[in-house]
């Protein structure tokens, strides 16, 4: 059983790994006997990621990508296949632009709005089409997993980050249906309120240790958690799992109302 | 991998289904020390990690549901595994993992399936609720929740030339292996779920993600 999360001899693309949540997940998939080619904007984080993954004997190549732009998104998959040979797990991680502005919401610009989507939605559908076309032609399966957000399904006041999100969620279940019969799985992982990275001073530590009280587990995530659940979804560990959301969040959205810290009154009932 | 390791840990599994014995074995390989057992009274501590598998099917229209059957499922489904999941709270302490096996017929409806519907639709809230409650002490519980699966094919009547309809369904287009619940069990289970709770995770082969 614990073979089946073995990555050995798998190709795979990770989008936004230069740091955070996308790092963690790329060093994980490294871990687990895949190469990774890691994917970014910034160049000097992209070296420090393969610098990890190099350190513990993993195999990975960098690929500088603006997920926006369709052409770099293609040209990043290119790369995973001319170098490795084939593409056979594209986790589109990227993402960002949670809080957009001070705008109210009637005055809220377009190219604001389009920037939020571009930068979360339009980067999935282009990450998994570019990828969708190679692993149809290779015609063994594959796995394509995105990254969204516990607040795709909740409302939130900086609202075009939700709206693309959430769309996220939509495009993941269309695209788990269209490309089934390929043995393509899709899934998504919605993560709650999870830290990028160790606390830089006792400040950030206090903040993470306050905003982790209204929390069920009474703390917020960590980097590295998404990982494993990575390799989980990249491997035949989850074979007959796909068009799925997985929610890792301390318990917050189990709660449907919360994570207000409501608890109906127990008096008199001991 | 060290994440997937169970080394160490005290495991309890409840159940007579495939999916017990899966998961029993999946914890073995994993490292885990694991307790087999069939009713609520097994139940001994300390626990690490608590798994319940108990699952009895019955497929009738609403107005043929005896008081007896309800009983029946309303027992094995959900109150059986809720008398588990109380002890066992009881004798487990911080980083433990409780794992709920349960169908998507608890998060929709089918001709034919209303109390068997009904007994898991009881049970995901179970998860959500005691999530809340178990959080504090340290014990996360999760559930996942399975499709139409090998050794269901007493639930599909072989006498409907449109049998296999419900596997059609599915966007994978096959039924689901006991075997592909192990991985998610050991994952649910190990050092890398601690921030995951009150979820419920389908291994349906996409059944319930499409029109």
């Amino acid at each position: 059983m614990l073979e089946t999360f073995r990555l050995d001899g798998k190709c795979a693309v990770v989008t936004g790994s230069g740091r955070g949540l996308g790092r963690a997940m790329a060093v994980a998939l490294a871990e687990a006997g895949a190469k990774v080619v890691i994917a970014a904007r910034t160049e000097s984080q992209i070296k420090e990621t393969m610098e990890i993954i190099k350190d513990s004997g993993g195999t990975a190549i960098p690929s500088v990508t603006d997920v926006t732009d369709s052409g770099d998104v293609n040209a990043m998959v290119d790369l995973c296949v001319e170098s490795f040979g084939r593409i056979d797990i594209m986790i589109a991680n990227a993402g960002g632009g949670g809080v957009s502005g001070n705008w109210d919401f009637w005055e809220y610009p377009d190219e604001a709005f389009e920037t939020v989507i571009a930068t979360n939605l339009k980067s999935n559908f282009y990450c998994g089409r570019a990828a969708a076309k190679y692993m149809v032609e290779q015609g063994d399966g594959g796995v394509i997993v995105n990254t969204s957000s516990g607040t795709a399904l909740r409302g939130n006041k900086s609202f075009a980050y939700p709206t693309a999100k959430g769309g996220q969620i939509s495009l993941t279940k269309s695209m788990a249906t269209i490309l089934g019969p390929h043995n393509i799985r899709v899934n998504v992982i919605i993560p709650g309120f999870v830290a990028q990275q160790p606390a830089a001073d006792e400040r950030e530590r206090a903040l993470r240790e306050r905003r982790g009280q209204n929390i069920p587990v009474r703390r917020i995530g960590e980097w590295w958690e998404l990982g494993p659940l990575a390799v989980y979804l990249s491997s035949d560990a989850s074979s007959y799992v796909t068009g799925q959301q997985f929610v890792i969040d301390g318990g917050g959205l189990a709660g449907g109302i919360g994570p207000s810290g409501f608890v109906p009154n127990t008096e008199g009932s001991q | 991998m060290k994440h997937f390791d169970l080394s160490g840990k005290r495991a309890v599994v409840l159940g007579s289904t495939p999916p017990a014995t899966v998961m029993a074995e999946a914890y073995e390989e994993a490292g885990a020390s694991v307790f087999k057992i069939e009713s609520v009274s097994s139940i001994t501590g300390p626990i690490d990690i608590f798994a319940v598998a108990t699952d009895t099917f019955e497929a009738k229209p609403i107005q043929n549901v005896s008081d007896e059957d309800l009983n029946q499922l309303l027992n094995d489904n959900f109150i059986i595994p809720f008398q588990a999941i109380r002890k066992a709270s009881q004798l487990m302490g911080p980083d433990s993992r409780m794992v709920i096996v349960t169908h998507v017929l608890g998060e929709r409806g089918l001709p034919n399936c209303s109390a068997y519907a009904a007994s898991h639709g009881a049970i995901h809230n179970l998860i959500r609720a005691s999530a809340q409650e178990f959080a504090p002490m340290g014990i996360s519980i999760n559930g996942i929740s399975l499709g139409w699966m090998e050794w269901m094919a007493d639930r599909i009547d072989k006498t409907d030339p449109e049998a296999n309809r419900a596997i059609r369904f599915t966007i994978l287009k096959r039924e689901g292996q006991a075997k592909e619940i192990g991985p998610l069990a050991v994952w649910l289970s190990g050092s890398a779920a601690g921030f995951v709770t009150g979820q419920i995770y389908p291994v349906d082969g996409g059944l319930t993600q499409h029109l």
